[in-house]
């Protein structure tokens, strides 16, 4: 065994807190499984067959999507009329 | 010409013949997204198919939205990051299938899915990975350009991220 240290996000850093305090892993076991998914997907898949899992908002970003979120505009006729005549997605 | 039923993308799915007029979009139907979806669990394609051939598809994930810089002091109005998300990554349609309000079904069927995963894990909204000919579709829905630092899609042309609240989607549902 050996060690590392990085500078991460604090919001990284909670999610690696959050799991391992709900699933009881050791974080340094959630740390090294991650990093195996993560370098295995990239191998079989080109950059743009990725979705990246994670966006970060720049200030102006983020305040727009805050201000959409506590005061949701109407939907638009576009939208109503598209969400009239959906299926419902398959129970899979 | 038959009506395409939409549903998850199975195994057995005859995509040899798609054709959308971008390679890159054939070429993620026939070879990555399946293991997408099957062994690296990384997104999910719902297909929609005149079975057995996949004439349109719909790829999303769930993500989150997040900022660098969490503000100090808190407000309770304000929502707690990171925010969850479903990320509508790739839509495409067949050429022979073009014009015929598929491509609009697709979407909608994606909405729809935000909506259950709202009610199963928590979504906030719906980003959009929308092609610059695709933007004004979008903004007709009530989407709105989302300014990223980091987590932009390596799709090319680059996508514009859009953002649509979820609240928004189950409004016009209620209508």
């Amino acid at each position: 065994m050996t060690q590392i240290s990085a500078q991460v996000s604090a919001s990284a850093k909670q999610l690696l807190d959050d799991f391992s305090a709900v699933t009881g892993l050791k974080k340094n076991r959630i740390v090294e499984d991650a990093l195996w998914f993560y370098v295995r997907a990239r191998q079989e898949l080109p950059e743009s067959a990725m979705v990246p899992p994670r966006m970060v908002l720049s200030e102006r970003g983020a305040a727009a999507v805050e201000r959409s979120l506590i005061v949701p505009p109407a939907p638009t006729p576009a939208l109503v009329r598209l969400m009239q005549t959906t299926e419902p997605p398959d129970q899979e | 010409m038959a009506e395409a039923v939409i549903r998850r993308l199975l195994a057995d799915d005859d995509t040899s013949a798609f054709r959308c007029g971008d390679p890159e979009y054939d070429l993620f139907l026939q070879r990555y997204a399946g293991q997408n979806q099957d062994r690296l669990f990384v997104g999910t394609t719902y297909a929609a198919l005149v079975v057995p051939t996949v004439v349109g598809y719909v790829t999303v994930a769930v993500g989150q939205l997040d900022r660098d810089e969490i503000p100090s002091e808190s407000r309770r109005d304000l929502p707690r990051y990171p925010l969850p998300v479903l990320r509508l990554a790739r839509l495409a349609v067949d050429q022979a299938y073009q014009g015929r309000g598929l491509g609009r079904r697709l979407a909608a069927y994606a909405f729809a899915v935000a909506l259950q995963v709202r009610e199963t894990a928590g979504c906030v909204g719906v980003v959009v990975d929308a092609l610059p000919s695709r933007v004004s579709f979008y903004a007709g829905l009530g989407f709105t350009e989302l300014e990223l630092t980091s987590g932009n899609s390596a799709i090319r042309p680059q996508p514009a991220p859009m953002f649509l609240p979820i609240a928004v989607v189950d409004a016009a549902c209620a209508h």
